[in-house]
């Protein structure tokens, strides 16, 4: 039988320490015999207690099953009926587009979202290049749809790369607002080439103006710790 | 042939077995997270240490006697339901550390209560939206006198023990808040900023639990003292002790202190509902007025509770819950926006009216039979919803058991409480899972 000195209660016998105010339960007289507080049997196990997974499986294979249902009937219908050109070739990339972005978060569990990202990329690009085939107009697939495809992929993993380690909302504001500058300038200098036009930046050098400022004021907000902690406490959700 | 055609016919029944949600139950689905679900726990420390399989084989019996339990919940495109479920299950499990984890619907054969058993004590969970905590208790009284029969007791229906055998009766089953809910006004709720205790949260898959176990003699006669019930003595005490911790927070606005309390609707309007049927009152006090005394904080819970509590301000305020479920307009918003503007509601508004919730089951009542077997009993309201504490009272002969749920590091709110407890000179004894 203990009792915590700070708070006057009575432990259970397991009790290492006061639940209330975590001081430590010591019996001087236990001491001498080299026993320790807290060898009574535990009111509740150690075991904890996980939450099942939901699985997602069928709806996987629900999914999966009309999709390819989807992209077979298109291409019999294109090679049976209407034959005129390949159209059913964009159905299907369709397809596998809607497929890569739904199914593997369905069937892998805590798919991360960088990798996932990754994948959706991929497959946006591949599908922009068989639309270029398709259509035959492969030059704004190369000179823009690609690349600003690349481009949006990369800024997305930096993005969710820095999210992962820095959970700051300052740090990501910032990130924010130069990746958004950056985006429009990479699109305009783009449209430039494609165009065979001199590499200026024109509109994009004012959405950098008003990233650059919008940045700078929040990095000099949030790198005082005390006007940090003023806006934490003012604007808590 | 008789007996497979009357078991097909049953199989029937009970496929067109389904429930609305009633009033309170809309809400708790709308607030489920990955990590939180409104999950309540009650436990029975028994005598003996617990045999599960014949544990197993009382819930196997019990569950169909009570079809609003025997459910899962599913999604319709305007409301969600309860539909009565036929999977086996569910199946008795040793307990864990961290009671009143998250049930997701779609988990365990979609049942919403969980049985758990340690040593001796048994625990039943159940998600808030099949029912109240006296609901529950019934359930959970009728499986304990069905283990204690099979462990070769006599135990006898009466009190909160249902007789199994019996057809449930349709009241059972009934939303009792759609009985009642017509006032001609409806008060407004209250929309008060409170004091909200700040803490560091713990680690996903952690609920600190403290339970104090008390004499009920000692408490009865002391809340005696101050010319109080004993659950408006507790509350005060509970008040008292969020002061104190609002006071040494040293925050630079002082806020009111409210603790959100459900009233048992069937104490003032007639029901047997296993359901929901209960509405919060929150008795509340303001430090921006002056420095309160314990004394001047019991009179004014005391006079708050009389005044309060009573069928012409309850009827007023379940009216006023329910004229939101009732608006046409309302009603046919499709349910994924209905659950992002409650979730919104509760999160802006009725998550921040009060500091704590605090819940007082009273005394349980059983049979001389079923008290021989049982020591006491614990109720837990689980998780919070915010980083706050939620405590929950409940006596079984002599025993007062309080008990705290929070997911914060810090224990202070519990910390004032039983400290002031131990200075009235009452007797307090810890348990935790800390």
């Amino acid at each position: 039988m203990s009792y915590c000195v700070n708070c006057g209660v009575e432990l259970e016998t397991s009790i290492k320490k006061c639940p209330l105010c975590n001081t430590i339960v010591i019996n001087p007289n236990e001491l001498q015999t080299d026993t320790e507080a807290g060898n009574g049997e535990l009111p509740f196990p150690n075991k904890v207690g996980i939450v099942e997974p939901i699985k997602r499986k069928d709806l996987a294979v629900v999914m999966t099953v009309i999709l390819v249902c989807t992209a077979i009937s298109c291409l019999l219908l294109n090679y049976l009926m209407w034959k005129s050109n390949q159209w059913s070739l964009l159905v299907l990339g369709f397809c596998v587009l809607l497929w890569v972005m739904t199914v593997p978060p369905l069937l892998i569990r805590n798919m991360r979202r960088r990798i996932m990202m990754l994948l959706n990329g991929v497959a946006v690009c591949i599908y922009i290049a068989l639309i270029g085939i398709f259509t035959d107009s492969s030059y704004w697939v190369v000179d823009l749809g690609i690349p600003i495809a690349l481009i949006v992929l990369v800024l997305v993993e930096i993005f969710l790369t820095v999210a992962t380690y820095k959970k700051s909302f300052g740090v990501l504001a910032c990130l924010f607002f130069m990746e958004t500058a950056v985006l429009c300038i990479s699109i305009e200098l783009l449209v430039d080439h494609a165009f065979q036009q001199p590499l200026e930046i024109k509109w994009s050098a004012i959405v950098l103006t008003v990233c650059t400022v919008i940045t700078v004021a929040l990095a000099a907000m949030f790198s005082r710790r005390r006007v940090r902690n003023e806006i934490k406490r003012r604007f808590h959700l | 042939m008789g007996i497979s055609m009357a078991f097909k016919k049953n199989r029937e029944k009970e496929d067109k077995l389904w429930y609305r949600l009633d009033l309170s139950a809309i809400v708790y689905p709308a607030l489920q997270r990955q990590d939180f679900s409104s999950v309540y726990r009650l436990s029975a420390l028994m005598k003996e240490k617990v045999d599960p399989e014949r544990l197993q084989v009382a819930l196997d019996h019990v569950l169909p006697r009570f079809p609003s339990y025997k459910v899962a919940i599913r999604k319709g495109v305007f409301w969600r339901y309860l539909e009565y479920n036929q999977r086996p299950g569910p199946f008795v499990q040793e307990d864990i550390k961290n009671p009143c984890m998250p049930l997701p619907f779609r988990t365990k054969n979609r049942y919403l209560l969980r049985v758990y058993y340690y040593d001796k004590r048994i625990s039943l969970e159940v998600h808030h939206c099949l029912g109240d905590g006296n609901g529950g208790m019934c359930v959970f009284h009728t499986l304990l006198a069905e283990y204690l029969r099979l462990m070769g007791y006599e135990i006898p229906t009466g009190y909160l023990v249902k007789d199994i055998h019996e057809e449930p009766d349709p009241e059972e089953t009934e939303d009792a808040y759609a009985r009642y809910a017509h006032a001609e006004v409806r008060p407004p709720r209250p929309m008060e900023k409170t004091y909200l205790i700040r803490g560091t949260p713990e680690p996903f898959y952690t609920l600190n639990m403290i339970i104090g176990v008390l004499s009920a003699k000692e408490v009865y006669e002391k809340a005696k003292k101050y010319d109080a019930s004993v659950t408006e003595y507790l509350n005060a005490v509970l008040l008292y002790a969020l002061l104190q911790k609002q006071k040494d927070d040293g925050g630079y606005k002082k806020l009111p202190v409210t603790l959100a309390m459900p009233v048992n609707l069937r104490r003032f309007f007639p029901s047997k509902t296993l359901r929901n049927f209960i509405t919060m009152v929150y008795p509340s006090i303001d430090p921006r007025l002056g420095e309160y005394s314990f004394e001047d904080v019991v009179k004014q819970v005391h006079h708050y509770m009389r005044y309060y509590i009573s069928d012409k301000f309850l009827r007023g305020d379940i009216t006023t819950n329910a004229a939101t479920q009732r608006h046409p307009l309302i009603r046919v918003v499709p349910l994924f926006i209905k659950d992002k503007v409650v979730r919104q509601f509760y999160k802006m508004v009725q998550d921040r009216n009060s500091t704590a919730g605090l819940t007082n089951m009273g005394i349980l009542a059983a049979s001389e039979e079923m008290r021989e077997h049982i020591d006491r009993f614990d109720i837990c309201m689980g998780q919070p919803f915010s980083k706050r504490t939620n405590c929950s009272i409940i006596t079984f002969g002599d025993r007062l058991s309080i008990t705290f749920a929070s997911v914060i590091k810090e224990s202070d709110a519990e910390k004032y409480f039983f400290r002031f407890l131990v200075k009235e000179g009452i007797h307090v004894w810890i348990e935790t899972n800390r």
